[in-house]
């Protein structure tokens, strides 16, 4: 009797973990990246300068403004003057108004700030980690907005809300548009509009100017990745670098379906996409890259036969991501790429 | 005391009562020799044949002998060593569990319960943070200290140097420490940011991104470690009757055990900062192995290690159709496997506890 | 063997036995005066008269603002999680008869972490709120999945310990299985999972105190069934005690209060552990006076963690994790070799 009841209990026992093995599996396949997932204004016309056309830009100006954002809506009086970053980009939106953050999420590494910015910036204090911003050290700095990720600052957004008007936007893992609108979405939290407008069309200009000494119809294919010790990561054509480089016309050769901010690739992978060019952002140390340069396969990559194999700046080509950035990344990919 | 602190009918009685059977089932052993041997040989196949760009096997002779088109070059320089270090770290780590086992004459003994593997992983991703420039052949070394230093402590601390230590004991204290480890890498993760992108494989372990290079660094300890094991089948055949019966019969028991865990720190030292801690090989391929084959050591370590290569390079195989075509490490698909056979065993653990 | 320890324990009289409720007062004493310090460190300066003016509900200016909303919530999760923890261990070891026993341990952590992360990967833009009562279903169904496990015509301590050690091994694996599968935004991941009281407002607060107000007060009324069980199944049984039925319900109370834990905190380690046995090795094994004292030291740990993970490298916030991992790893390897003689 106890024994069969043990058994029973047994079976129950592995099918539970059965089920749950599976269903793992299933959620797991079913997943979608929550930068990607929720970016439905991603492709829909540009209103003015690139910006989506669902942004309020008529609360442009009021005194009072309604800003919606990926966490809600923000009711902001008056134009801020103390306002913390907590990620880069939006360090790059306050310098597109002429503004500075009285404080930043830096990773407490300085030299995080892309040089662009950093003579902008000027003194500010830094308040820790992106992931974990110190909200002591926030609340002491008396900012009246602060300009958050909806990805990574989601879980304290409403303690960032008790501090000051928190507007929060995709960052971490928003591709060129979505970063593009939160330019000017912060800008109207601002109050700084005109300025974000006219800074918008200048960017317009130089990606244009850009753009025209690229060359037209360029059928090569560039691949963007970050190389660390043991992992070389690729950037699939949604996220942001990918993103600015085919303004100027180069397509990536990832595919464009994986539905994840990067993807993760072995050498097969790299000589199987046959990128013709390749930005490679290198970290300090030896690096996955500096491996496989030593490996026969490495030269059967067109990008490397061809001599188009670059190595770029990780702070500018994928941490930063805002105007100047973007605008850094196109000069760089133009120079290298068409000599001027 | 020895019923009373919960001793499994280890190795010591197992091997006193299959002795005669281990002669009869000669055959079955062979069998057993076979079947993996198949399984690998098809493996290896099948391992060439997969990844993002399709080459057919025909490729496969010009690959070895002179490699000049990019087919043949990614058999010859990504395939076939992501494929041969499957091989090797799954027979290390495998031999290093059985080692493990008997030195410790505990059946749940092993790289990853005892903290030797997570060890070796803290002092690889310290280094690794600290000097940047670090890599190849001085981060093995490293590894060995980690993963010596923490597998000592955990035996030492779970007081198995008396050889009187419960499994139970052994695994409270050897996961306890791991995840002290663990805890430890993490936060150097967080803090460095820089390496984020290798956490997973820090944590998971893979041989995704092997390279010629990688193996050469590796084999020299490999050999030296799977070359000592074997010619200690003897002595951990007279171990596994218990220690005073071994000494009886002209056995130095300390020697052998010392002997014994220096191989087991060599081999997962090795394998762990080549191809992260690969979970769960040390612990479940021994038990497989003796289950099907018996527990005469001169047959069951080569038969181990052929084991693991075979699970590793399945595992690997596996990772591939996780999210293709991109990477995954090894290791979560030999986690997924591995934990409900190590909660069957746990279960399986005679316990006369108090 | 542990049971000889406790009785070892039982035996002993120090000094703090004779006077328990000196000693438990201290301890007390020290608690609240670390939380008023606490109130006042960090990446700022709050001097002691801030804090105070905060307190006594005078908010007017900046500093008392701090106080009350981000550093307040804090030291109070601090106290709940530090008690829980304490509590849910010393219930686990007394019940499994193993003092190496602990939420950790049993698959309770591993499984709320799990069942937070599968939440939060597999349903992008779930709200925070609903991590807390997934978290907790997971801690429980863990623990569940163990117990049924390790059943075997009763569920003997020991087998209950391994097996938690396995499952663990399994939710764990199921962890990097998500982390694998969605590399988005690993760094804030592992800061959960390594567990840290940043940016816990009042309303973590209110999701954990229940459980600690209703399980704490239950657990403490049933030690001296504690104290029963200790000494051994037969012996228990021939008092009288329904042992079987006895240990579902304290498991079950040790696991709700673990996972509400580890549900607002994230899993944080060695607490559950460790507490028990600093209480232990004062007031050996009589349970109504070590429960409280065990609940103490928990609320001293878990104060001491935080400031120091908020005081120590300012701006920059160590997780509060990480410092218990840091304090207990070798306190607990200690404890094993001590009690392995």
């Amino acid at each position: 009797m106890s024994n069969t009841a043990s058994r029973l209990r047994r079976s129950l026992a592995l099918l539970t973990l059965t089920v749950a093995a599976v269903g793992l599996a299933g959620c797991g396949g079913t997943s979608a990246s929550p930068a990607t997932g929720d970016a439905p204004n991603a492709n829909r016309a540009a209103a003015a300068q690139g910006i989506s056309s669902d942004l309020n830009l008529e609360q442009c100006g009021k005194e009072t403004r309604t800003i919606k954002h990926d966490l809600g809506t923000t009711t902001i009086t008056g134009t801020p003057k103390r306002v913390v970053a907590l990620e880069f980009s939006f360090v790059d939106a306050l310098v597109a108004v002429g503004m500075a953050p009285v404080g930043v999420a830096d990773d407490d590494k300085p030299e995080r700030i892309i040089p662009g910015l950093k003579d902008k910036v000027g003194n500010y204090k830094s308040v820790g980690l992106r992931a974990t911003p110190n909200i002591q050290v926030l609340t002491a700095l008396k900012p009246d907005l602060i300009l958050a990720d909806s990805g990574r600052h989601k879980a304290i957004y409403a303690q960032l809300s008790k501090i000051a008007p928190t507007v929060a936007y995709a960052s971490l893992n928003g591709n060129y548009q979505q970063v593009m609108d939160s330019e000017m979405s912060a800008a109207i939290a601002l109050n700084k509009c005109d300025q974000m407008k006219a800074r918008l069309a200048e960017h317009d200009k130089i990606l244009t100017d850009l753009k025209a000494k690229a060359k037209s119809g360029e059928t090569r294919k560039a691949l963007f990745a970050v190389s660390s010790d043991k992992e070389f990561t690729g950037f699939p054509p949604k996220a942001y670098t990918p993103g600015v480089l085919a303004l100027l016309g180069i397509k990536s050769p990832l595919a464009d379906d994986s539905g994840d901010a990067t993807v993760s690739l072995t050498l097969e992978t790299v000589v199987s996409t046959k990128p013709d060019i390749m930005f490679i952002a290198g970290q300090t140390g030896d690096t996955l890259a500096d491996t496989w340069e030593k490996s026969p396969l490495w030269k059967q990559i067109p990008a490397v036969k061809d001599n188009a194999t670059y190595k770029v700046d990780q702070n500018v080509w994928s941490r930063s991501r805002g105007l100047v950035a973007s605008e850094l990344i196109a000069q760089e990919a133009v120079k290298n790429l068409y000599g001027n | 005391m020895t019923q009373s602190t919960g001793i499994a009918p280890g190795p010591a009685e197992t091997a006193v009562h299959r002795r005669p059977k281990i002669v009869t089932s000669k055959q079955r052993v062979t069998w057993v020799a076979l079947f993996l041997l198949a399984l690998l040989v098809i493996g290896v196949v099948w391992g060439l044949s997969i990844g993002s760009q399709h080459i057919p096997l025909s490729r496969l002779p010009g690959a070895i002998f002179k490699a000049d088109d990019s087919d043949e070059l990614i058999l010859q320089s990504i395939r076939m060593p992501r494929i041969v270090l499957a091989l090797l770290v799954g027979a290390a780590l495998a031999v290093a569990g059985a080692l493990m086992q008997a030195v410790a004459a505990n059946p749940l003994a092993a790289p990853e319960i005892m903290g030797v593997n997570a060890g070796a992983v803290f002092v690889v991703v310290l280094a690794v943070t600290v000097v940047p420039s670090l890599s190849g052949a001085p981060t093995i070394l490293l590894a060995f200290g980690g993963s010596a230093a923490a597998g000592v402590s955990v035996m030492l601390l779970a007081g198995s140097g008396r050889g009187r230590v419960s499994p139970v004991r052994l695994a409270l204290a050897g996961v306890t420490a791991s995840s002290l480890l663990i805890s430890l890498t993490q936060v150097l993760i967080i803090f460095d940011e820089n390496s984020a992108d290798s956490v997973l494989f820090w944590l998971v372990g893979g041989v995704n991104f092997a390279a010629w290079g990688d193996i050469r660094n590796l084999l020299p300890w490999l050999v030296i470690g799977l070359v000592g094991a074997f010619s200690m089948s003897r002595s951990l055949n007279l171990l596994a009757l218990g220690d005073d019966m071994a000494r009886g019969l002209g056995q130095n028991v300390e020697r052998t055990r010392l002997l014994g865990s220096a191989f087991v720190v060599v081999l997962c030292g090795a394998a762990v900062s080549v191809a992260g801690p690969v979970a769960f090989i040390g612990l479940i391929v021994p038990h497989i192995v003796r289950r099907l084959a018996g527990s005469n050591y001169t047959v069951l370590l080569p038969l181990c290690a052929a084991a693991g290569s075979v699970l590793v390079l399945y595992a690997d195989i596996l990772s591939r159709h996780v999210k293709p075509p991109y990477e995954v490490p090894a290791g979560v698909v030999t986690a997924l496997l591995g934990a409900p056979i190590f909660v069957y065993l746990a279960r399986r653990q005679k316990v006369t506890s108090s | 063997m542990s049971t000889a320890i406790v009785a070892q324990h039982v035996r002993r009289i120090t000094t703090a036995q004779r006077y328990p409720r000196a000693v438990v007062g201290s301890l007390g004493v020290l608690a609240v005066v670390l939380s008023f310090y606490s109130l006042s460190v960090g990446a700022t300066d709050v001097s002691m008269h801030d804090v105070l003016n905060a307190v006594t509900g005078n908010t007017s200016d900046q500093a008392a603002q701090i106080v009350v909303d981000f550093q307040l919530p804090r030291v109070l999760l601090a106290w709940l999680v530090g008690t829980a923890l304490a509590v849910s261990g010393g219930v686990m070891q007394g019940v499994i008869r193993n003092p190496l026993a602990a939420p950790d341990v049993v698959g309770v952590t591993k499984g709320a972490g799990f069942a937070g992360m599968l939440l939060l990967l597999a349903i992008p833009g779930v709200p925070v709120l609903a991590v807390v009562p997934a978290a907790f279903v997971g801690g429980l169904l863990a623990a569940g999945l163990v117990y049924l496990l390790a059943y075997r015509r009763g569920a003997t301590p020991v087998r209950i310990a391994l097996v938690g050690v396995a499952v663990s091994a399994a939710f764990e694996a199921g962890i990097r299985f998500l982390l694998v599968r969605n590399p988005l935004d690993v760094s804030a991941a592992l800061i959960w999972l390594t567990g840290s009281l940043f940016g816990r407002s009042m309303s973590s607060v209110y999701e954990i105190l229940p459980w600690v107000v209703v399980l704490v007060p239950l657990v403490l009324i049933w030690a001296r069934k504690l104290d029963v069980l200790g000494l051994g199944d037969d012996l228990a049984a021939g008092l009288g005690e329904p042992v079987e039925r006895t240990r579902r319900l304290l498991l079950l109370f040790a696991v709700a209060l673990a996972s509400s834990a580890v549900a607002v905190s994230g899993t944080i380690g060695f607490i559950g552990l460790i507490a028990p046995h600093m209480a232990r090795r004062i007031f050996g094994g009589r349970h109504l006076a070590s429960l409280p004292s065990a609940a103490l030291f928990g609320v001293l740990l878990m104060l001491f963690a935080d400031m120091i993970g908020r005081g120590l490298a300012p701006p920059l916030e160590i997780p509060a994790g990480l410092v218990t991992a840091v304090i207990g790893g070798p306190y607990f390897l200690y404890l094993l070799v001590k009690t392995g003689k």
